[in-house]
């Protein structure tokens, strides 16, 4: 009798210490949360209270427990599946399910007390240097005044609000629902493979369609071969300056030219040289004894920001230059697609027979900027030392978004979209022109260029420049001051607007403001 | 000329967009005074629904090959779209696609750069491609190799969805150089949790794996002909990056504490120390307590920087993980860096950096200048799946699954290969050394792997100076238990065959 009840009382005591934890369980049926994610969690949660850490913890089957909480044996079996699956559990043949000891916690959580002093988040937690970190030279070189928040582009330049800030392309109407299904049927096709790593080069469809719109739309003589995927323009300039200089070798840029250049060439360690620009493009003028560029970069189809388009005498003139003196032309045609006046003059790239020209496009003003895709067409001997230098920079860009692409260009959106958006901004250009003229023409006098999603507006009386920039900073209408460009150029004051990521409603909007911010300040 | 047809798969007003198309294109209405039928009319003659039509029409209007006049009707835009697109080819007459005598070649040598030739990379032309040569599927044994087919791609999906639904275009604009805000965050939580590592959102600088976080790093801190320390053998890549950098990459030994801290007397100092105390790659050393104390000791005493490479120490097999060691440092003299490579999927392209104050800024700019940010919507998705749980539910159920692939690697290993090799079995990642026994046996254990299409990285390949005995590095991880036998079993029976 004793010894029944011993037994008895026993055979309780095990069930009731694998029971007792789990009544602690609350399953709430109006919760959005699933209840076997809620079973999960709360079964995870005891036995990461440490409880159990002996591992001799058997839990009920999974019967006892969907009658204990009255649910669904399935719903529990959902549940201690997953626990299984991260280490929480493990079964032992015919003695049933056990916690897992150690758990799964113990392999993941360092050791803090070695530390002592660690706290989370908070300014203290995280140590100061004892003496300033020391910057390395080129960093400090780079033209960028930026700090802290102000790296946030997002924040700030190219946000959302009706900033006319230059060169941002209308983004809400890329037409992601495609993008997104175009996404879904290459990741079904080709599966995990896109989630491996991958070629250094690029994926070959994109490089085959790539290849193939160049050829047709923009005269660039090009075989996929020679093709090197990028993440955007900024890299593309990168890797050909990191290929072609060594630290402090001259390479030529236009003056005024894109920031960006002069960062990017900075940080590769070269020695800038500004030139000047006239109406045919950059001016190829050298002084005795100064050195001759091993790069010369160059936005022929639409000089940033003056709009120039490079005269046909002028590119050859530059070419038979390069050739002469054993220098690369880097040309940087990131947005030729968007042309209002006649059709444009064939790439540089496409008149070059010496191999000397390296030919660079992106889709940040054609797509979306956020998408970091842009390509290199690299003169043949040059393919491998640029696909090197990508590998030990970061690798490649995402095959996804790649596969993607080239599916978004094979089946004919992009060139539709294209169509679609040069309609667009032209529209928008058309009324941007004749809205400002209208409202500001007294003030100021529009450069309006063939191509590009910019214009430049010169300040009629050079002495208001400085009222009108900080009237700009106040109301929030943010063109860029034309000398932000400018390295040696003395030009006279002007603004660079951007008008093709607004509506006419919003850049009506804007350009009211700007009229009367001006008017009360008194200039006019 | 318009013939539709209803049993094609292309959709009808698509038929009709195009048709137009080619006929508005061909030449034959360049004039501009052309006008189209009305909807209703052409809708009539083809037998087609009025709502067809203007789908076609509303689709050759925004490309821009019609224009509406009010009150008299739909003309064809003159000038067409091509003629802002396609440009005049010139009569240089040798304008053709693809054909390879078209291309043009430099007449003189090309001269690239010195760090490019010091990129010790021997690859051309297609072993560029990674997917299709060492990290492609088939059953190759190859190290640092995750599960990718583990992957919950469909959260991951969904989870996109729901980012893009929420924040719209914003994700479609140019983005933070430092990284989107709630990933920041997300990762700062998840680092002073669980890798005791000490940071701020605010110093944490998302880069796009750990290849640029290496690269950013070195260009911040080290100006060209200075001195880098690196482990020997080591990460191949790491090198690379520093290379490229300019720095001046001094190779280290190991001993079973980790790196060495040995100089000669005369020998410069380090700028920058590059280590990867959880898990060494290769040889999958942890560096020991008392090594991390003297490293951090002298970097203090020399004004030196560590870089901290911690790519795989969420797969721990044995007893807890040591704390990172920027942990440990009290000086700011630590920078921490991580990947998801291994921890999700190396395609994702996202790692981070967790600065000392003084070198956020550096950092940011150095990623404004090299390629702007990573993808934002693929940073948003990674945020919320982090805080939404389904990282840590990954790397837990990863671990349970590669600390099973593990045992039987080992096991396997031993059964049917023990005679030519010792394996070396490190507490953590995804790699395993596995020794020769006979030295001489090395080329043609070498030569077989390759022809058998098993390819460990053989040691020698990644020393620098050290001259260690010959061994064969292995991945295990993203292979299931049968396929790890099978490739086994191929080694060991050629081995045989080829008389080793």
């Amino acid at each position: 009798m004793s010894g029944m009840s011993n037994k008895k009382s026993l055979l309780k005591k095990r069930r009731r210490r694998s029971i007792i934890a789990f009544e602690m369980i609350r399953l709430d049926r109006a919760a959005a949360e699933p209840l076997h994610q809620q079973l999960y969690r709360q079964i995870r949660d005891q036995l990461g209270s440490g409880r159990f850490l002996d591992g001799a913890s058997r839990l009920p089957s999974s019967r006892a427990l969907a009658a204990d909480l009255g649910i669904s044996r399935l719903t529990v079996n959902l549940a201690f599946s997953k626990l299984h699956a991260e280490g929480y559990l493990r079964s032992k043949a015919k003695s049933g399910t056990f916690v897992a000891y150690p758990l799964p916690e113990s392999f993941l959580s360092a050791d803090k007390s070695a530390t002592g002093r660690i706290r989370r988040g908070g300014p203290e937690g995280h140590p100061a240097a004892e003496s300033r970190v020391r910057i390395s030279d080129r960093v400090k070189a780079i033209p960028d005044q930026r700090i802290g928040k102000q790296f946030d582009l997002g924040a700030t330049g190219a946000g959302a609000g009706i900033s006319l800030v230059p060169s941002i392309p209308a983004v809400d109407e890329f037409p992601i629902g495609v993008w997104e299904r175009l996404r879904a049927q290459v990741l079904v096709k080709k599966g995990a493979h896109l989630l491996r790593y991958a070629s250094n080069r690029g994926d070959p469809d994109l490089r085959n369609a790539l290849a193939a719109y160049l050829c047709d739309f923009r005269a660039a003589r090009c075989d996929p071969e020679q093709i090197v995927i990028v993440g955007g323009m900024q890299q593309a300039m990168l890797i050909s300056a990191t290929a072609l200089l060594n630290p402090g070798e001259p390479a030529w840029i236009e003056d005024p030219c894109y920031q960006q250049t002069r960062r990017v060439l900075t940080l590769a360690d070269a020695r800038i040289i500004p030139k000047p620009l006239d109406d045919e493009g950059i001016v190829i003028a050298r002084s005795p004894r100064e050195p001759f560029p091993k790069l010369i970069y160059i936005t022929p189809s639409h000089e940033f920001p003056l709009g120039v388009t490079m005269s046909f005498q002028r590119r050859t003139a530059l070419l038979d230059f390069a050739r002469a003196h054993n220098a690369f032309v880097f040309e940087d045609d990131y947005d030729a697609e968007f042309r209002f006046t006649g059709p444009p003059l064939p790439s540089l790239q496409g008149i070059d027979h010496s191999g000397r020209v390296i030919y660079a496009g992106t889709m940040s003003k054609i797509l979306c900027p956020s998408l970091r895709l842009g390509y290199i067409v690299a003169p043949e001997p040059l393919v491998d030392s640029f696909i090197k230098i990508r590998s030990a920079m970061d690798q490649h860009s995402s095959p996804i978004d790649q596969a993607t692409l080239a599916r978004f260009i094979t089946e004919g959106f992009f060139l539709s979209h294209i169509k679609r958006m040069r309609k667009l901004y032209s529209d928008r250009r058309d009324f941007f022109i004749e809205q400002f003229n209208k409202l500001l023409g007294d003030r100021f006098t529009l450069q309006v260029p063939e191509a590009g999603l910019n214009i430049v507006a010169w300040v009629k009386r050079e002495e208001d420049f400085q009222v009108i920039r900080r009237i700009t900073l106040d109301i929030g209408v943010r063109p860029s001051a034309l000398s932000f460009f400018c390295i040696q150029a003395k030009l006279k004051p002007a603004f660079v607007f951007g008008f093709a990521a607004w509506t006419p409603a919003q850049i009506r909007e804007s350009l009211v403001k700007l009229a009367s911010a001006l008017g009360r300040a008194g200039i006019a | 000329m318009i013939r539709l047809d209803r049993t094609s798969t292309e959709p009808l007003h698509q038929q009709l967009y195009r048709q137009i198309r080619d006929e508005l294109r061909s030449g034959s209405f360049s004039d501009g005074a052309c006008r189209l039928p009305s909807s209703r009319a052409l809708a009539l003659e083809l037998g087609i629904s009025r709502l067809t039509v203007n789908f076609a029409f509303s689709k050759l209007h925004a490309e821009g090959y019609l224009r509406s006049k009010a009150k008299s009707g739909t003309f064809i835009a003159h000038p067409l779209p091509e003629t802002f697109l396609s440009p005049i080819k010139l009569s240089t007459g040798r304008i053709g696609r693809g054909a390879s005598e078209i291309r043009p070649t430099a007449k003189r040598p090309l001269r690239i750069a010195d760090r490019v030739v010091e990129l010790r990379d021997q690859r051309v032309g297609n072993q560029f491609d990674l997917g299709r040569t060492a990290a492609g599927p088939g059953v190759s044994l190859i190290p640092s190799v995750p599960a990718v087919d583990e992957f919950p791609v469909a959260v991951w999906e969904r989870l996109r969805a729901q980012v893009l639904a929420r924040k719209g275009t914003h994700l479609l604009r140019y983005a933070s150089h430092l990284g989107d805000p709630d990933l920041r965050k997300a990762i700062a939580a998840y680092l002073c949790d669980f890798r005791a590592v000490r940071c701020d959102p605010e110093q944490i600088v998302i880069a796009a794996g750990m290849q640029q976080a290496m690269m950013i790093t070195a260009m911040a801190v080290i100006n060209p002909g200075e001195i880098a320390w690196v482990e020997d053998p080591g990460y191949l890549q790491a090198r690379r990056a520093f290379v490229l950098a300019g720095a001046e990459v001094v190779p280290k030994p190991l001993d079973d504490q980790g790196l060495m801290i040995t100089r000669a007397r005369r020998e410069p100092l380090p700028k920058l120390i590059y280590i990867a105390p959880s898990h060494q790659y290769p040889l999958g050393i942890t560096m020991s307590f008392q090594r991390r104390q003297t490293l951090l000791d002298f970097a203090r005493t020399h004004d030196a920087l560590i870089l901290e490479d911690d790519y795989d120490s969420e797969f721990r097999f044995v007893g807890p993980p040591l704390p990172s060691l920027q942990g440990l440092d009290d000086t700011g003299r630590v920078i921490y860096a991580g990947t998801m490579s291994k921890i999700l999927f190396p395609s994702l392209r996202l790692g981070y950096i967790v600065a000392p104050d003084g070198l956020v800024d550096a950092m940011a700019k150095i990623r404004n200048a090299i390629d702007q940010h990573s993808s934002p919507i693929d940073q948003a998705t990674l945020a919320r799946f982090i805080t939404e749980g389904f990282f840590l539910s990954h790397i837990k159920r990863m671990r349970t699954i590669y600390a099973e692939r593990r045992d039987f690697f080992v096991e396997q290993f031993n059964a049917l290969l023990r005679d030519r090799f010792t394996l070396q079995v490190p507490d953590a990642g995804l790699n395993m050394v596995a020794w020769l026994k006979r030295e001489e046996d090395f080329p043609t254990v070498r030569r077989i792997t390759r022809e058998i299409g098993v390819r460990p990285v053989p040691v020698p390949l990644v020393c620098i100076q050290a001259k260690l005995k010959p061994a064969f590095v292995f991945g295990f991880a993203a292979w299931t238990p049968a396929q790890i036998r099978e490739s086994l079993v191929k080694l060991a029976s050629a081995l045989k065959t080829g008389r080793v």
